[in-house]
Parts: structure tokens; sequence; C-alpha cells
């Protein structure tokens, strides 16, 4: 209304900028979250204090703190990436789209971290892994079949409801970074109050919301051949 | 007599005071024990921006809108001890100031948010069946849509203020609180007690305020504590946005923002002194929200 132009336009030229902000972001934090979270659980000790404090720090600090804190250190301060804006396709995008995706990756890799160490810590303690310890199985066996194989259902489903809450965090960090993604369009658009573009943009929200929740849930189905479609349980 | 009386006394008091001495250090290890040392820390943290929050307008070195346009940007001098803003404000004054909205709104969202989710919960848990279906229903919707965008729709709808973001906010986290107090409730629903309060002819709003709502009550504090951290993070991203308090208004968000725009200017205090707040803050609480909930899980 504001712009002139269809919704559907306004908003096509934008997603684009958005999965991809989203897309990396979960990247990183199936990577870093999960990878801390198995080391701070699998070698315990100092490592375990270690994760632990960063990931109860990381999920302290607001996405838009960490944003403003990594523009000055790597754009203002050591010049390594933009300031700003998403980028012209490419490789170039992906560049643009680094430290945005940091941001908005932390506080969720910190939980990814947390949930990660807390199932594997309980899986350790099952019967079924003594039992296959005292067997004399060796360890990398039974980390891989007996421990992260049951571990993988809590973090699959924390990792998809993440995926959620990112976007949310996306309206957040697109802002900080100006990027011209869907967030940023929101805001400017809830700020001229220009309905048409408010309701749009949310609307797309709240459906990748549930669609991303009922991908979860099916792939439940997939790690876990107990868990059936529709089962009461 | 009068000696004798005055001796008795003094010597209740002795007692008393000896009792209260042997009293105080059992009560100070027995909250250590239930906070553990990093609890203890968090409150010590969470106390110094309270009371400094709380007091602002007495301890504040200066009035936080007043503009100095002389030290503007500057960084800590012997006047500003944390350096002034862009239009010569005093930082310190203005975090003090800016806590007070930082802490008092994310306590409202809460507050709001868990008096209502308990509510429901309380009559989902005691009425079971069809009106356990609907409120189930209505919180998983609520559940498919992010708390900040509740927020978002609110300011879209009446224009961003704080109250507006507050009250959005606030029934974002509805679910959050209404789905947990739900299942500890249905727990508590099925124990004998509450049968026998049935059995004596209590009624069933009596029996879930006062009978199950206390037995629920440390469950429904560690989640509320829990959710504040994310409520703070929320309502300052808010600010953030310039969606949430209007300048010129003292906020941690909104300091960050202008703080934001100063540092590429090359004064990054603001900015760091804003975002470190905010970071100590949610820290604090999260912290004190793990022991608690951790000691509501002991109980059960």
């Amino acid at each position: 209304m504001v712009y002139r132009q269809p919704v559907a336009d306004l908003i096509g030229g934008r997603i684009g900028t958005t999965v991809a902000l989203i897309a990396l972001a979960t990247i990183i934090i199936a990577v870093v979250g999960i990878g801390l979270g198995l080391v701070a659980s699998l070698k315990g000790g100092w490592a375990d204090q270690v994760v632990t404090t960063i990931a109860t720090l990381g999920l302290a600090t607001p996405a838009f703190v960490i944003g403003v804190a990594l523009i000055s250190v790597f754009a203002v301060g050591l010049g390594w990436f933009p300031t700003n804006g998403s980028g012209s396709g490419g490789l170039d995008t992906l560049f643009h789209l680094t430290l945005p995706a940091i941001a908005l990756a932390v506080a969720s890799a910190a939980y990814q971290a947390r949930i990660t160490r807390a199932s594997v810590l309980e899986e350790e303690g099952r019967e079924h892994v003594q039992t296959a310890v005292a067997r004399g199985l060796r360890s990398g066996i039974v980390v891989r079949r007996h421990i992260l194989r049951n571990a993988l259902i809590p973090i699959t489903t924390v990792l998809g409801l993440t995926v959620a809450t990112l976007i949310a965090g996306a309206v957040v960090v697109e802002n900080v970074f100006a990027l011209d993604g869907l967030g940023s369009l929101l805001v400017r658009a809830i700020l001229q109050r220009d309905f048409a573009v408010v309701q749009a943009v949310i609307l797309i929200l709240v459906v990748a919301f549930v669609v991303i929740n009922a991908i979860v849930d099916f792939l439940y189905t997939i790690i876990d051949p107990r868990i059936k479609l529709g089962s009461k349980q | 007599m009068t000696a004798s009386g005055t001796a008795a006394a003094a010597d209740t008091t002795a007692i008393a005071l000896r009792r209260a001495a042997a009293q105080d250090p059992g009560r100070l290890t027995l909250l250590s024990r239930k906070l553990g040392v990093s609890g203890l820390i968090a409150s010590a943290v969470l106390a110094v921006f309270v009371l400094s929050a709380a007091l602002a307008p007495w301890i504040a070195p200066y009035d936080p809108d007043f503009p100095d346009l002389l030290s503007a940007l500057s960084g800590p001098t012997s006047q500003h001890l944390l350096g002034a803003d862009a239009l010569g404000r005093d930082l310190l004054s203005r975090l003090m100031y800016g806590a007070r909205i930082t802490l008092l709104g994310p306590t409202l969202v809460i507050l709001i948010a868990t008096v209502v989710g308990t509510l429901l919960a309380l009559v989902a848990a005691w009425n079971r069946g069809r009106v356990d279906t609907v409120i189930s229903w209505v919180l998983d919707v609520l559940f498919a849509v992010p708390g900040i965008v509740f927020a978002l729709i609110a300011v879209a709808i009446f224009g961003p203020n704080l109250p507006t973001v507050v009250v959005g906010l606030s029934i974002g986290y509805i679910p959050y609180v209404a789905r947990v107090v739900r299942g500890a409730a249905l727990r508590e629903r099925g124990m004998p007690y509450v049968q026998a309060a049935w059995l004596q002819g209590q009624s069933g709003i009596g029996i879930s305020l006062k009978q199950i709502l206390p037995n629920v009550q440390p469950i429904v504090v560690a989640q509320a504590v829990s959710s504040l951290g994310f409520a703070v993070i929320d309502l300052a991203a808010v600010s953030f946005l310039g969606l949430g308090v209007q300048p010129p208004t003292a906020d941690l968000g909104l300091m960050v923002k202008s703080g934001f725009d100063s540092m590429l200017r090359g004064q990054a205090l603001e900015a760091v002194a804003a975002g470190l707040a905010i970071v100590l803050v949610v820290w604090s609480i999260t912290v004190i929200g793990d022991r608690l909930a951790s000691n509501a899980r002991s109980i059960r």
C-alpha cells in the first residue's frame, strides 16, 4: 500500500534472504550446538565446565546485543565483514549473511548444547548402556549405537523447535544488520501502519512455524520406529 | 523484686538473642544450599540491579534526560563516571533509570501470563474432559505463534508503546506457564488428599485454589522465573526495534540501539554498558530460575 506494489511481490523479493539467513543459522546451531553438547557430555571434567558456562552466558545474551558486538569487532574494528546489506547473490550473499547468522544462532546453539549434553548424560546412565559396556563393546560403538541413537530424539525435537523460534529471531537480527528480508519489511510496515503487509508477513511467519513443527513430528517416525503418526502416546 | 524482674527479662532477651543467632546462620546455609554458589552470586548481581533501579531517583548522579551537550560522547570522566551519550546525557543515570523499565516491564508480562496461565491450567485440570480439551486446544494455537510476534501484532494495531507490548507479550507467554502447571495440577488432581477434600464437601474452586495451587506453587514460581529471563530479552528486543518504549525514555534496549549509532561514530561505551547490563540481568535470572526448577523437581 505504502509501496504501491502487490504484497506478494514485496514478499517474494525478500523471502529468499530470510530463508537463507535461517538456513545458515540452523547449520551453525546443529554443528556447534550439538558438537559442544557432545564434547561436554562425553569428555566431562573441565570441558564440561567450560561448555556449560559458555552455554549459560550464550543463552542470556539477546541476538541484537551479539549482533551489535559482532559488527563492532569484525565489521567496524577489523573490517573483515560488511556492516549491512545482504549482498548480490551467491557467495557474496553467504559472506554478507555470516555475521547475522552467527548472531541469530548463538542463543539457540547454547540451548542446543545444553539439551544435547543433558540427553546424552541421561542415556549414559540407562541400563542398556551399562549392559553394553559390561559386555565389553568398544566405547565408540556404545556411544554411536546405544547412546546417540536414543539421545537423538530430544536433540531433534529441540532442533526443530529452535528453527521455528529462529523465525521470530530473524525479525530482530535483520534489523540490526539492515538486511532486506521479511523481518525488516515487517517492522517497517508496522511503523508505517501498512496493515496489508503486516498481515501477510505474520501469516507467512505463523504458517512457517506450524509447518516446521509438523515436519519435526514426521521426522520422529523415521528416527524412532516405535512412534507412529496419530498414535496416542 | 524489680531487680530480679529486670534480670529475668534480660535473661530471656539473651536467650532469644542466642536463639536468633543460632537460627540465622542456619537460615543462611539453607539459602545457600537452595541456591548454590552460582545462585548466590546471581542473586547478588540481580539485587544490585533491582536496588539501583528502585533507588534511581535518589542515587542517580544526574537527571537521565538532562543534556550536557559539551560532554556528548565523552568517555568516562570525573563528572560522568560512565561517560555521556550522543546528546550528552549521563550514561550511568540512564542505565539506572533504564533498568527500571527493563525489569518492571518483563515482570508485568510474567505476572499477567502466570496468573492467567495458572487459572486456565487449574480450570482445565479440575474439570478435565471437554473443558480440558478446549483449553488445551487454545493453548496449542497460542503455541503456534512465537511470543514476540504477539507483541508485534499488538503494536501494529495499537501503536508503539510499553503497555501494548507488555500485554501482547504476556499473551505469548501464557501457554508456556499453563502447559507446565496443567501437567502438575493433573497429577495432584488424582491424589487421595484431593478426594478427601471433595468428600468433605469442599467446592471445586476451593480445592483448586486452597489444596492444589499450594502444592503446584514451586513449579509455578520456577516456571515464572525461567520465563522472566526470556521476557527481558523479548522486551528489550522490541524496544531495540523502536516498537516499544519511545525515546527520550531511558531503556536498556533503546540504549543499545542509540549506542549502536554512537559506536559507528567511534564511541562504543553506551552499547557495551547497556548490552552488558541486559546480559547480566538475564544471566542472573536464568541461573536463579534453573535452581528453583531443579528444587521444584526434587520436591516432587
